[in-house]
């Protein structure tokens, strides 16, 4: 299901225009980081593609629907959303409860949720915590909570807010396990990160926004513009900046890149 | 981002002791249920809040905020009262089956002018009054320091409990909840929307509370202000008369009630 | 003489079903800065509430072991005169800002009203801590209305103005962007340069390396390792720590052979451009 943005532009009621003017097609299948400082416009574009903010001018397309036309809970059955804040959806007594209520608004039958759920409790390595309260596990925990009941609706399309902050070493293998089982369905995946690190390594494709507009869109390599990551407030990837350092041409944003790199240079 | 009702304007009403404005609160608040005058809201809007408001430079503010709060109080006040006021029998219109009622609309009147006294009096406080001066000047006044911190802190953490609400309508609609349509989708969405609030809030509570742990809001000791407040002896004079005249007031009402016939009370 | 001792600190939350700290013992040298590290759940935290005496004042539970600061003793003393020995400042900033004020002014002189420092005192010290935490063009803006990176400096200022010869940071960069992380631990370099002891708890180990002269690592609630950061965040993964990319980029580099085996990884940027220039 590709995605569709045409001359968007976006006002909040009374304030300041966030977004001027952006025009990008997703493909079905695409993997992209969204880049920026805070204020950059990332969250209230995202919020953009499941209707959840409708355009001030332009149009936003989701597959054969515009976002104008059809409610935030049709969406749902297109976007799938894990927001920054996990505190803003957790609600039922408990996990498994928590990620069966998507797939229940999605009204499928009892046990097409139930295999959902479990799938959903594996990927994200909640099996343990199944029948705890949500509030009664850490933070880190519960954003895991959070991204299990977006996985669990098997959306095409899935949007992460920052999903990052707060994990460690295990939480991020966790991730990159799941951006590749995403990969391997061809679920299309946008990430807002401030880790340009992770979305270096994790992302075929990254996209680079400032005051509201789009400044670049490409792999890794467009990171290795300092005019660029300038504007946006970016740094860039360590590796790229090690490169720079070493005088080096290429400059490789993951390990394997890095070595072969430094192998070549022998 | 404006966080508080605050409006830091140079006016004489605003350099008053937080205590005296709530004096004269107080006594408008007082006499607007005591005095069974039908037009004695209007007459202390026009001739008390008003006079003040411009004084304060604040009357926009007050007329706009206070009509916005009480015009669909009001308009359902005329509604429910006038059609259906229990026991009302002068018929001024008739619509269909229902009639409009002259007790109802006088009742609704009644009602909707002593809300709008109430709303303007609230107003000049909050409007004038930092909130600080006025959790300091509640603890002069002998309410307990952490009391007067959550009065003031409510009102300044109510863009918070919004931006929340939103964040959470967000999150739920986007997992396919609906929350519009019939009573019963709107009833389905009560607890998923609510829920996350409190516990939400729960969570918040607590690091609040660290957080001002680790800023000694609970020592002992005598606490200082980094804002000075200021008082005078006028002001202690015309508070302690403001009070007197408020119980006052109240003691006639209550004299009227239980004696019907007496003179001091106005009709 | 170390300013902040621990001694044999176990800890077990009510309702919790296993220790969140266990016979911890560590001390700190007044005016260092030491990073605690550890995979989510290892009582990095719990430890910043032992140090900072909210526990046993705040969170209830099974305590064993001791903490003293300054020499006295945490449990015995209470929490409104532990805050001028030891202040904490935590992950969100928005929870920080008290709320009862309307200024940034306002907001740093809060513990200073607290304390019940004269009104003139107040003023001298309000201008400057505004000062050195760069906020002095804000300091009649709202609190509300700052970045994330603004809003965590006037939480450590607002700490900082307490005196406090300890300062506790749990993870304070934790919910800011790049540019915010900068700016703030920027600041935590001023308070270092000013004496204050600093613990701070810390995911990304760049600055940790940058920043700490000492990393203590806690895995599973057991203090695991203690020493200098570099030795330290060279095994790193072995903790389930974030390894810097300089690290990860050298160790690969070792297995593939390309690279002669080493006991320390590179850190920081400036590490690692020796380590790989050396060799390269």
């Amino acid at each position: 299901m590709d995605i569709q943005v045409s001359e968007l532009y976006f006002t909040f009621r009374g304030g300041s225009e966030v977004l001027r003017g952006i025009s990008f097609e997703i493909r079905a299948g695409s993997r992209i980081a969204l880049l920026g400082q805070n204020g950059a416009g990332k969250t209230t574009l995202v919020k953009h593609l499941n209707g959840l903010l409708k355009p001030t001018r332009g149009d936003v397309r989701i597959g054969d629907w515009n976002t104008r036309e059809h409610s935030i809970a049709q969406f749902a059955r297109r976007v799938g959303f894990v927001f920054q804040n996990p505190d803003d959806q957790l609600f039922k007594t408990s996990v498994a409860a928590e990620v069966a209520f998507g797939p229940t608004n999605l009204k499928l039958d009892a046990a097409e949720i139930s295999r959902r759920v479990g799938r959903a409790l594996e990927v994200c390595a909640l099996q343990e915590v199944r029948d705890a309260h949500p509030y009664d596990l850490a933070s880190w925990q519960r954003r895991w909570v959070a991204i299990a009941s977006v996985v669990a609706m098997q959306t095409p399309i899935v949007i992460l807010d920052e999903p990052t902050t707060g994990q460690d070493a295990f939480g991020l293998a966790r991730l990159a396990e799941l951006l590749d089982e995403w990969k391997r369905a061809g679920v299309t995946v946008i990430a807002v990160t401030h880790d340009i690190d992770f979305a270096a390594e994790q992302f075929p494709e990254l996209m680079v926004m400032a005051q509201g507009q789009v400044l670049a869109r490409g792999d890794a390599e467009i990171l290795n513009e300092p005019a660029l990551t300038e504007r946006a407030a970016l740094d860039a990837p360590q590796l790229m900046q090690l490169a720079r350092a070493l005088g080096w041409q290429r400059a490789p944003v993951t390990v394997d890149a890095f070595c072969a790199e430094l192998a070549a240079k022998k | 981002m404006n966080q508080s009702f605050f409006l830091d304007r140079a006016s004489g009403w605003h350099a008053l002791h937080p205590l005296t404005k709530l004096a004269v609160a107080l006594a408008i608040a007082v006499t607007v249920f005591c005095v069974r005058w039908n037009y004695i809201s209007v007459a202390l809007f026009v001739f008390i809040i008003l006079p003040i408001a411009v004084w304060a430079k604040i009357w926009r503010e007050v007329l706009r905020t206070t009509f916005t709060v009480i015009l669909p109080l009001a308009i359902s006040l005329v509604l429910v009262q006038g059609f259906f006021y229990p026991g009302a029998t002068d018929v001024i219109w008739q619509i269909g089956p229902f009639s409009l009622k002259r007790e109802g609309l006088e009742f609704a009147f009644v009602t909707a002018t002593r809300l709008m006294v109430i709303a303007g009096a609230g107003l000049l406080v909050v409007y004038a009054t930092h909130p600080a001066d006025l959790a300091r000047a509640l603890v002069q006044a002998g309410a307990p320091y952490s009391l007067a911190y959550i009065i003031v802190t409510a009102i300044q953490l109510l863009p918070e409990m919004q931006a929340r609400a939103d964040g959470i309508l967000n999150a739920q609609q986007a997992r396919g909840l609906e929350t519009t349509g019939s009573l019963r989708v709107r009833i389905a969405a009560f607890v998923p929307l609510i829920a996350p609030l409190v516990y939400g809030a729960l969570e918040n509570v607590q690091e609040r509370a660290l957080a001002l742990d680790a800023r000694a809001f609970r020592a002992a000791r005598p606490k200082t202000s980094w804002r000075e407040l200021r008082d005078s002896q006028a002001q202690r004079v015309a508070r302690v008369l403001l009070i007197i005249f408020s119980i006052l007031v109240v003691l006639v009402s209550l004299q009227a009630a239980l004696w019907q016939n007496s003179p001091l009370v106005l009709r | 003489m170390s300013i902040l001792r621990v001694e044999q600190l176990s800890f077990q939350y009510l309702q919790a079903n296993r220790n969140a700290l266990r016979a911890v013992t560590c001390e700190f040298e007044p005016g260092t800065v030491t990073a605690i590290v550890g995979a989510n759940g290892a009582g990095k935290s719990t430890l910043c509430f032992a140090l900072a005496g909210f526990i046993p004042h705040f969170f209830r539970g099974k305590l064993q072991g001791k903490v003293y600061v300054n020499g006295a003793d945490t449990q015995q003393t209470p929490l409104a005169q532990l805050v001028t020995q030891v202040g904490m400042v935590f992950q969100n900033p928005f929870n920080q800002i008290s709320g009862a004020k309307l200024t940034v002014s306002e907001e740093v002189a809060f513990g200073l009203e607290n304390l019940g420092i004269a009104r003139a005192e107040m003023e001298t010290r309000v201008a400057r801590t505004l000062q050195l935490f760069d906020l002095q063009h804000v300091a009649q803006q709202s609190p509300f209305a700052l970045s994330g990176g603004q809003q965590q400096r006037l939480a450590l200022a607002s700490i900082f103005i307490m005196e406090p010869p300890v300062m506790i940071l749990d993870e304070p960069t934790a919910q800011l962007d790049p540019h915010g992380t900068r700016q703030v631990m920027k600041t935590i370099q001023t308070l270092a340069a000013h004496g204050r002891t600093i613990v701070l708890v810390e995911h990304k180990l760049e600055w940790v390396a940058r920043l700490a002269a000492r990393v203590l690592v806690l895995d599973k609630g057991a203090l695991v390792a203690d020493g200098e950061p570099r030795a330290i965040l060279s095994r790193a993964n072995a903790w389930g720590l974030i390894e810097t990319r300089y690290a990860r980029a050298a160790r690969a580099a070792m297995e593939r052979g390309l690279i002669e085996k080493k006991e320390l990884l590179p850190q920081t940027l400036e590490q690692a451009k020796d380590w790989f220039q050396i060799e390269g």
